[in-house]
Parts: structure tokens; sequence; C-alpha cells
């Protein structure tokens, strides 16, 4: 091989292995440090991590817990995602069933758009529509707006799920006399179950990572539980709010404990995308 | 060939009804973002896009953050660029069994990460070793030129913005041009080899032929960057400047938004104006995944061929 | 006989599964030497491992040995196997992303085996015209090859092999997705390079192999059962297994 050849094949190798080591490195080091800084804390407040309030500005030790905003995040996740994953499985079905018809390229354009709505944006938005009105922020309008989050996203997963199912499942469903609905339910849901509980998952993880959404609708209730039905229409917040909060404080001691909020979410979060994963490997 | 039902299908109802939730939100969330920024475009006019934000003397000038997250946009391209794809080559083609597995499993893992933790992390970490050991030096050494004449005070600036936003978005890409690259029919990889290339240019090779769907995993990633808002909120600094220096800390759209709409009570178009910063953003994002995902289902029409 | 390919006891192993148990095979020089074999009898693997092209999988193992004029291809740069010994694929593969003259110019401008623009024209030109396709593409050397039919495709696939001026050319299944028009003009091309080049072919078609073969290789469960010139195999064979899958087609 010629010299000018095996120089650049070897140039190639070295620039892409270093490069993507660098890169490797940079990914790394945050989970590392989400971990090493956050398990010192985490220690040091034990389980009532889970169930305190944060720290007060005059303490001085980070000592707390994220209790209500950690019932808020599972609530409003858990409400965002009931709310999108029906509407979601049938526009995703009504895209693949009807492909060709005219309204499927409507609901393309109405999907696309919301799917490019910046979450900042449908934050403002369910502000407007909701929270003034309601002259509150509240717990129900942040379930709104992280439902407008996770809607485009799981028509997005679903029709994946739906579209890798070869035609002719559905064919033989009809063929065998049953109706449309009968054909999501038992066959395509009933094949792509899998697919279906991982989308699920993976939606309910990325709608509890979301912290746009919820800034203007969710309020900033961190040291109050949501302690009934009625709580729906108070003030919130969720962990993402309080680290955001937290992060903004001036006292070193609330400052330092989002360290061990990161923490928190940052386990949920692995825990719900180890679910989805596993899900998925499943043959249910 | 369409499969008809003959009954009576009730099922219709319940599309109907889905799409008539579905066109009802959009329209929704197009009457509030033309109603609420139709008041400040309407009696500001151009001068939404000036250069002056004076909230008391009612002048609303959205240049500086739009540029601003113009800026850490481009700036963030190339080091999405450099960063995801040696990362999924690496995986890829580089590394067998589970290695492999592994580093795919922490692309996935970090590419859904909830971006609050990147930009914490951002703050009370990275922001200050950046400050000592990227943004010093750069200024000391590179001063005269415009882009890093300004001294960095803290560790909030255009620049650890890009950074902070580059390594959050380089999962997010790496993820989709490894399926991309995963989509290429073994046939030709085999036809590649077979005609004598080495496996860098190979992958050169299949680089190449998945261009089209870099450019628009480019392009949603650079959508994502652009609207991320808990990155920049936390580590860009929040001042209204318009500098070519990258080391200023400089405000964003979405950074503006979170940290006037406390105010917008108080000042009378300040509320039209922060819809009508959000319009923006919503036109520019919308573009730029419509493009990108036109370019991706291009794409996969020639790959299956 | 010289035999330009020689496989001597080779077994080959994927994913721990024995595919090749034992591979005796003399491909002579300057011959058209046709393998048949019903599927899954591991003739394609085994042509992929005189290119060394089955390596690229994950889990390979191999005993025995593949010569190449008497070496060993396993002691050699695997790229320089490759650059000697081309291969055309049973499902046409011109590279989509670029035009047909670059498809032809790739394997030649990356092995140097022309270097500037002049003879690199020359070079597309010979080896298009050699595959039989020059006069049909030479006004749309600069579109790509979603234009062409699936029997031109396989042409330039022809085309694109012969630019590397290999010493040996595989063919797997060429003409299986060809119609018969283009199959033939393939089987001509073929009879035509010979002279040039040794070629070892994978046929389904028995017809096919002792039509244009000269010598005809029976392969079965990995193993080749029968092997000798082709009016010795058709006329002279005792073995039944042979016999059989060689009238009877499959």
């Amino acid at each position: 091989m010629s010299r000018r050849r095996s120089l650049k094949v070897a140039l190639v190798r070295v620039s892409l292995l270093t490069s993507a080591l660098v890169s490797l490195t940079l990914i790394l080091v945050v989970h590392i440090v989400v971990v090493v800084y956050g398990l010192p804390l985490a220690l040091l407040n034990g389980l009532s991590l889970l169930y305190a309030t944060p720290p007060l500005p005059n303490q001085d030790a980070p000592v707390g817990g994220v209790g209500p905003s950690l019932v808020g995040t599972l609530v409003s996740s858990g409400i965002a995602v009931a709310l999108a994953t029906p509407v979601a499985l049938i526009a995703a079905f009504t895209m693949v069933e009807y492909r060709g018809r005219w309204f499927v390229d409507f609901l393309r354009v109405v999907f696309t758009s919301l799917y490019g709505l910046p979450t900042i944006t449908i934050s403002v938005i369910v502000y407007s529509l909701l929270v003034i009105p309601m002259r509150t922020q509240s717990l129900l309008a942040g379930s709104l707006s992280l439902a407008l989050v996770a809607l485009p996203v799981e028509i997005s997963y679903l029709e994946g799920v739906f579209s890798s199912i070869p035609q002719t499942y559905r064919e033989a469903g009809y063929a065998i006399g049953l109706t449309r609905w009968l054909v999501l339910r038992r066959v395509l849901i009933g094949i792509g179950k899998s697919g279906v509980a991982s989308t699920v998952a993976l939606t309910l993880a990325r709608v509890m990572g979301e912290t746009a959404p919820l800034l203007f609708t969710i309020g900033n209730a961190i040291n109050t539980y949501p302690s009934s039905l009625y709580s729906l229409l108070q003030p919130s917040s969720t962990i993402t709010t309080l680290i955001f909060t937290l992060s903004s404080s001036p006292f070193p001691s609330q400052f330092q404990f989002a360290w061990a909020a990161s923490l928190v979410l940052y386990v949920v979060y692995t825990a719900l995308f180890a679910l989805s994963r596993m899900v998925r490997g499943v043959e249910l | 060939m369409k499969i008809r039902v003959f009954s009576a299908d009730k099922f219709v109802y319940l599309v109907g009804l889905n799409l008539a939730i579905l066109v009802v939100l959009f329209a929704l969330v197009v009457y509030v973002l033309a109603v609420k920024s139709a008041p400040s475009i309407l009696s500001l006019g151009a001068g939404l896009l000036g250069s002056v934000w004076n909230t008391d003397e009612g002048r609303y000038g959205l240049l500086a953050p739009l540029l601003g997250s113009v800026l850490v946009t481009v700036y963030s391209i190339p080091l999405i660029i450099v960063f995801s794809i040696p990362l999924v080559v690496l995986a890829e083609e580089y590394l067998r069994g589970l290695a492999g597995k592994l580093v795919n499993l922490v692309i996935d893992m970090s590419a859904g990460l909830p971006t609050v933790i990147y930009a914490y992390i951002g703050l009370a970490f990275m922001s200050n070793v950046l400050k000592d050991w990227l943004e010093r030096p750069l200024h000391e050494l590179l001063g005269f030129l415009p882009l890093f004449a300004c001294r960095p005070l803290t560790g909030q600036n255009l620049m650890t913005a890009t950074v902070i936003l580059s390594i959050s978005a380089v999962p997010y890409m790496a993820a989709l041009v490894r399926e991309s690259l995963r989509m290429i029919p073994k046939s030709y990889v085999e036809a590649s080899y077979s005609i004598g290339l080495y496996k860098e240019e190979v992958i050169l090779m299949k680089l190449s032929m998945v261009r089209p769907a870099i450019v628009s995993a480019l392009l949603l990633s650079s959508s994502r960057v652009l609207t991320e808002t808990t990155i920049v909120s936390l580590v860009a600094g929040n001042q209204y400047v318009i500098t070519p220096c990258a080391l200023s800390p400089v405000s964003t759209i979405p950074s503006l938004i979170v940290n006037n709409f406390g105010y917008s009570v108080m000042y009378p178009l300040l509320d039209s104006v922060l819809f009508a910063s959000s319009l923006i953003l919503f036109v520019l994002s919308l573009s730029l995944n419509a493009a990108g995902l036109y370019l991706n289902k291009r794409f996969r029409v020639v790959v299956s061929e | 006989m010289r035999c330009h390919i020689r496989a001597v006891d080779f077994h080959l192993w994927i994913n721990d599964v024995e595919i090749l148990k034992g591979v005796e095979f003399c491909a002579p020089k300057n011959s058209i030497s046709v393998i048949v074999g019903p599927s899954g009898s591991g003739k394609s693997t085994f042509l992929k491992s005189i290119n060394r092209i089955v390596e690229l999988n994950a889990n390979v193992r191999r005993s025995g040995d593949i010569l190449l004029n008497g070496g060993s291809l396993f002691d050699m740069d695997p790229v320089d196997v490759r650059r000697r010994v081309a291969m055309v694929f049973q499902v046409p593969n011109p590279f989509p992303h670029l035009t047909i003259f670059e498809n032809v110019a790739l394997p030649a401008k990356v092995n140097g085996v022309a270097k500037d623009r002049g003879s690199l024209r020359e070079l597309v030109k010979w080896a298009l015209e050699k595959a039989m396709l020059w006069d049909e593409v030479k006004d749309k050397l600069e579109k790509h090859p979603h234009v062409l039919s699936g029997g031109q495709k396989q042409r330039l696939c022809i085309a694109r092999a012969l630019a590397m001026k290999p010493e040996v050319l595989l063919l797997d299944e060429p003409t299986a997705n060809i119609d018969v028009i283009n199959a033939k003009k393939i089987e001509e091309t073929l009879r035509e390079l010979k002279n040039e080049m040794t070629i070892v072919m994978v046929t389904h078609n028995p017809n096919q192999a002792l039509r244009i073969g000269d010598y005809v290789n029976v392969m079965f469960d990995g193993k080749i059962i029968e092997s000798g010139p082709v009016g010795d195999i058709v006329l002279k064979t005792r073995n039944e297994l042979a016999i059989k899958l060689l009238s009877e087609g499959w």
C-alpha cells in the first residue's frame, strides 16, 4: 500500500479514536459527577431525602429532602402520560392504517407542528389558557403542559412500533372478521405489546426530566405536599423545577442541596430507562 | 391494497374524535400565540428587532437574545459534529461485543437525560473548570482576536453555554447517526471491502452514504439546542449585550422569557413581547424540524432501494 | 495443472456452527471453475472465504488453508487479497451515491491501479467495454446507477470488479436475479475474461454450469463431493449424489 494511503488511513484512525475518547469522557463526566457529588448528600440525609422538605435558607447544612417535589413529579408525569397515551395510540394507528388518505397528511402536519413546539412556548401557552383563568399556577396546569410535550413524542414512537408490524398481520385480522378497533387492540397492540410498554416507559422518563413546560405553570411549592384531589388545582413543584429553583438560590445550603435533588432525579430516570429496556426485550 | 371493512365501523368515530382533539389543541396553540403576540408586533413593529431593551421606556428590542440563541446554536454545530460522529464510529466499528454495547447504552441513556442536570452540573461544576482551563487561557493567548477579546469574569458565558449544550446534544445526535449507519444494507458494506478498501476507508464510505441523514440529524439536534431553556438560563450569563466576544455573558430567547415572565404584569407590552419571542422560537424550531424530518424521509427512501 | 486458487481441508465455523467441513478445491489458471450445489451447502460462504469477506462477521473460526498461487491467503494483508481476488455479488449492488463513472473508478483509484485522470478514464472505458456495458452507458457516466436496469447494474458491478485488474474473479450466482438476455451477455463476458484471469463462479443452475464451466465442483453439506473437468464429470462420475444434483437441478 502506498505511503500516502497508509498515512491517510492512520490519520483517520487516530483522529477518529481521539475525538471519540474525548467525547466519551465528557459524557461520562456528567454521569460520574452527579453520582460523586450527590452520594455524600444522599448518605447524609438517608431515606429522609425522599420524604422531607428542602433545606431552608437559614440552614448551614444541605439537610432536607425532595418529598413534595417527588410527589409532584410522579403525579404530573403520570397524569400527562395517562392523557397522552390513548390519543397517541389512536393517532399512530390512524397514520398506519389510513395511510394515503387526506386526513393522514393533515394529521402529519399537526403532528410535526406540535413536535416542533419548544417546551418554553408550551409553558407560556398553557399559562395563558389555564393559569390566568384559574388565577393560580397548579399541578393540573403543569400536568397538561407535560401532556402536550408527551403527545408528539409518543405518537412518533408508536408510529414506529406499529409500522414495523408487517401488514400481513393486519390483513389477517380483518380477514377473520375483526373490526378496526379490535385490530388495533388485539393485533397491533397485541403484537406490539412490548413496543407499546417500552414507549410508555420512555415517555414517562422523558416527561419526568422536563423543566421548561413547568416553569410558569406548576408554581414553586417546594415545601408542601399535594394532599388531596383538590391539590391538583394548587401550586406544586417537581424535582426538575426544584433543582432549577435551588440552583438560582444565593444560599449555600440550598445551592448545594441541588446535588442531592439531581441524584434523586438521576436515579428515577435511570430506573425508568432500565425498565423501558427490559420491557422491550421481553417477548410478551 | 386497502382492506375494506364492510360492516358499519364505529371506530371511525373514534378516529374522528381523536383527530378533532388534536386539531383543537393545535388551533388553541396557534390562537394563543397569535392573539398574545399581536399587540407587541403591531405596536412595536420592527422595533422588536432592535438592540435596546428598556422595560421602563417600553423599548423591547429582541436582537440581543435572538443573536445569542442563534450564535449558541451555530457555534455548537461544529462541536456536535466533531464529538458525535467519531463516537458512533467507535461504538459501531471499533468496539466489539460488550464494550460496544456499553458505549451504546451510555449514548442512549445520556440522550434522554434531563437537561436540568446538565444545566446544574454546568453551573456548579463545569463553569469554573471551563473558566480556568479553557476560557482564561484563550483570552490570554488569543485575546487579540475579537472572538476572545473580553475577559471572562465568571464561567457563565456564551462559550460555556455552547460547550454544555453540545455535550447534552452529542448523545442525541450520535443515536440518530447510529440508526442511519445501521440502515446501510450489508451488501454495500461487503462490496466496499471487496474492492480492497481499508477499514477506515470503508468507514468514510459509509459516512458519505449517510450524509443526508447526518444533515437531517444535525438539523434536529440544532432545533433542540435552539430551544433548550434550563442550560442557557443557568449558564449563559443573561446579560443583555451584543458583542462579538464569545467569552461574554449573553442573553438568549428562552432565558429572556424565563427571567422576564415574572415582571410581565408590571409592564404594559412585556408579556406580549415575550409571546412574540416564543413565537419566533417556534417558527425557527419548526423550520429546522421540518427540514430535518423531510431529509430523513428522503434518506430512508434512497437506502431502501 | 497449476491451481491458481487451492483450498486444503478448509473448515469454517460461524457462531460455532460448522459451515465448511473440509473443502478440497482447485481452480486452475485461466479457466472457469463452477461450484454447484443446493442452497445451504456453503457455496457462498466458501466464496466469501476466498476473498476474506466472511471474516467480517463477528464469530468466525477456521482451520485448514486456502492458497493463492501457492501462498496462504491468510498470511497476506486482507486488503491485498481483496485487490487481487475480486467479487461480484448475487444481488447487484453498485454504490447508489456514486455516479456510474465513479463506481468503476473508485477501486482503481484507491488501489493505485490508475493514478491520473487520463489513465483513469481509459481504465473505466476498458472495464465497461469488457463488461459489455460501455455502449449503453457511455453517455450517462455522470448519472447514478438507479437509472440502470438490474442486468445493467450487474454488468456495472462486473466492470467495478475488473477495474482492479484482479487475478481472480469470484462470482456468486451472478445471473440469479437477472433477465435472460443480460444473463447471456454476462456469460459471454465471462468466457472472454477467462483468458486474462481465473474465474470461480457459484451457480444454482446446472445447465449454466455445464454450459460455461471448464471445471465443475459439486458442493454438498460443506464439502466438495465431486470435481473435475466438465466433460469428465458428465460422462464418468460414479458419485450418485453428484449425478442427482447435476441432472435434476434443485
